[in-house]
């Protein structure tokens, strides 16, 4: 499964392509959870098989949000902010590395940054 | 979000898979052939790099005037149009000096070292408009030293630190109806903040978290209409909190502690030296912690091993000090059984599986805390209040109060001696309390807040050399004493 993966990905950087140039998988029913504390997400990393749906869900006392790295992402949450106790979620269809970052607390690399790896199913 | 951004027609897609096995196929045979992707990936990134540097080199000529081995002066608006031009352009202990104006930045700043310096701290001002979260916001540098402005109407923080810092200090600021904090220092360490003033935050006007040993002081400042005047989450060790006004907040001084960050419990915060009154106001913008903690002027919620001495008090609903745990509804993670040495590591919130086995309320006990000293009046439940019971600890003594709870507190738990059972009257108040409705709160751009007035201005702001912030000196706290009360 990850070879699959690491193969698209060489693909992409290879030929110059975009996410949007890799197949869609749909939705499998599955979930996974990223939360969101005073101030970091947890865990930072999270791998999931294409089709799951990512939750974050804010267990701090802070307002966050999600903020995608990609200036034209193809997700990006229309509610910039989520407040304590509230959840944002997302189905990731194409495999890729999805890094974002809460804008309030932090920026790509410092403060409260987080990355989702989204691999193809096996 | 729907996926429907990403949908494509059937063509298009059917179209995009055939290429796409095409090129896998291509790939494969390229790397089996020895070229291909590693030498492309090189180039791309030695190419990346070259434009960065490129970029640096000649978008912002350092314009600052620099001595041949010393610092850099950077002035603002002269030398860059912005603060963050000028931040962006400056070296580890540059001066970046700001005339007077009223600037709708918010900045970022990663450079260790840097002095940030209003040249007036009532005339240099920094505006959100309530559009920007972050007046000046330090991720990750050391020793970055921000002085004599004034940041207001931004979303979240007035002035932020965050992310694991070795030395900070706030001098001469002022922070006016941001958001969420007035002056907020999170994950760092060996920090000063003197000489300031907050107001209208629905959170702390001054807040310092998640540290141990904080090593740090906040002395001289002056904090009022916020939910809280301070709140102190998860931090502690050599927390000097000193000579500082403390009034017309939803409750006054407020360490805690709590899972929802590392570091976890608060504990060994000084207090001491403070004049807290007025911690009743119903008028304020505040968050919930604010509205349970309401009517209290120093708080201890689940904090350990704190010192709150010779401070004056007065003129509180509940109590003027308190000492009482805090049940944290659906925590994200157990009390610890060793205080952490790794305040990261200690922030990471159970795993979902093990999550289920939490309880459903924590309860974060305040132990060996002790109250010496104090002069408390005017507290309409009782000067002094303990919610816990004697095998915590806590101890009271020469505080001069007219009321307490349980009753004849400083003979029942002494500094020195016995410590003799409390009873149960003080839990059935607490019990009674946190169950109280709270007037709600006000919205943070919309409360009615005091004109502080011109405060005190940093003395020879435009001369002065730039001196980054190290490890604060700590107070000799045995020759503070009570303050006098304001005419």
């Amino acid at each position: 499964m990850l070879g699959v993966a690491a193969l698209l990905s060489a693909v992409v950087v290879v030929f110059g392509l975009t996410e949007e140039d890799l197949p869609l998988f749909a939705a499998n029913g599955e979930t996974a959870l990223v939360q969101a504390i005073d101030n970091a997400f947890a865990p930072v990393e999270q791998t999931i098989v294409a089709g799951t749906e990512m939750v974050w869900l804010n267990r701090g006392r802070n307002d966050h949000n999600i903020v995608p790295e990609d200036r034209d992402p193809t997700w990006l949450f229309e509610d910039d902010v989520f407040a304590p106790g509230d959840e944002v979620s997302y189905v990731f269809q194409t495999p890729g590395t999805y890094r974002y970052y809460c804008s309030i607390h932090g920026n790509l690399t410092t403060g409260m940054p987080g990355v989702v790896v989204v691999t193809a199913p096996s | 979000m729907s996926e429907s951004t990403a949908e494509t027609s059937a063509s298009s897609r059917r179209l995009r898979a055939s290429m796409l096995a095409v090129l896998v196929s291509f790939s494969l045979i390229a790397a089996a052939c020895g070229g291909g992707s590693s030498d492309a990936d090189s180039a791309v990134t030695a190419d990346d790099e070259t434009s960065e540097v490129t970029d640096s080199e000649t978008t912002e000529a350092p314009a600052g005037t620099a001595a041949p081995s010393g610092p850099a002066t950077h002035l603002v608006p002269d030398d860059f149009p912005t603060i963050q031009a000028a931040v962006d352009a400056a070296a580890s202990g540059d001066l970046i000096l700001i005339a007077p104006g009223t600037y709708n930045e918010a900045v970022d700043v990663e450079t260790d070292d840097l002095v940030i310096r209003g040249v007036d701290r009532n005339t240099v001002i920094l505006d959100g408009q309530f559009e920007l979260e972050n007046g000046i916001r330090i991720l990750g540098a050391d020793g970055v030293a921000v002085e004599n402005m004034t940041a207001m109407n931004y979303t979240k923080n007035g002035f932020f630190w965050t992310s694991d810092i070795t030395g900070y200090r706030g001098s001469y600021l002022t922070a006016i109806r941001n958001g969420d904090y007035g002056v907020y220092a999170f994950g760092a360490r060996d920090g000063l903040l003197e000489h300031s003033y907050a107001s209208g935050s629905p959170d702390a006007g001054f807040y310092i978290g998640q540290c141990f040993p904080c090593n740090a002081v906040i002395d001289d400042v002056i904090s009022e209409y916020n939910g809280l005047g301070y709140s102190g989450t998860n931090s502690g060790g050599d927390l000097y909190i000193i000579n500082s006004t403390w009034r017309f907040n939803r409750a006054g001084i407020v360490p805690n502690s709590g899972s929802y960050e590392g570091c976890a419990p608060e504990r060994e915060t000084t207090i001491v030296g403070n004049l807290v009154y007025g911690n009743s106001n119903p008028e304020t913008a505040a968050i919930d912690a604010a509205l349970l903690a309401m009517g209290n002027g120093i708080a201890v919620i689940g904090g350990i091993d704190n010192v709150v001495e010779r401070n004056r008090v007065w003129d509180h609903d509940v109590a003027g000090i308190a000492v009482a745990p805090f049940p944290e509804d659906n925590p994200i993670n157990r009390v610890p059984d060793e205080y952490p040495v790794d305040c990261l590591e200690n922030a990471i919130p159970a795993l979902p599986d093990d999550a289920a086995s939490l309880p459903g309320t924590l309860f974060w006990e305040a132990k060996t805390n002790v109250v010496r000293g104090n002069v408390i009046t005017d507290s309409r439940t009782a000067d002094l209040i303990v919610v816990q019971s004697k095998e915590h600890g806590n101890r009271f003594c020469d505080n001069d109060v007219s009321s307490t709870l349980p009753s004849d507190l400083q003979t029942l738990a002494p500094c020195d001696g016995e410590l003799l059972d409390l009873g149960g009257e003080a839990f059935v108040v607490f019990l009674r309390l946190i169950e109280e409705t709270r007037p709600p709160s006000v919205d943070y751009q919309a409360v009615d807040l005091p004109d502080p007035g011109p405060q005190p201005t940093m003395p020879d702001a435009e001369s002065a050399e730039p001196e980054p912030a190290r490890k604060p000196a700590f107070p000799d706290t045995t020759s503070i004493t009570v303050p006098d009360a304001p005419e």
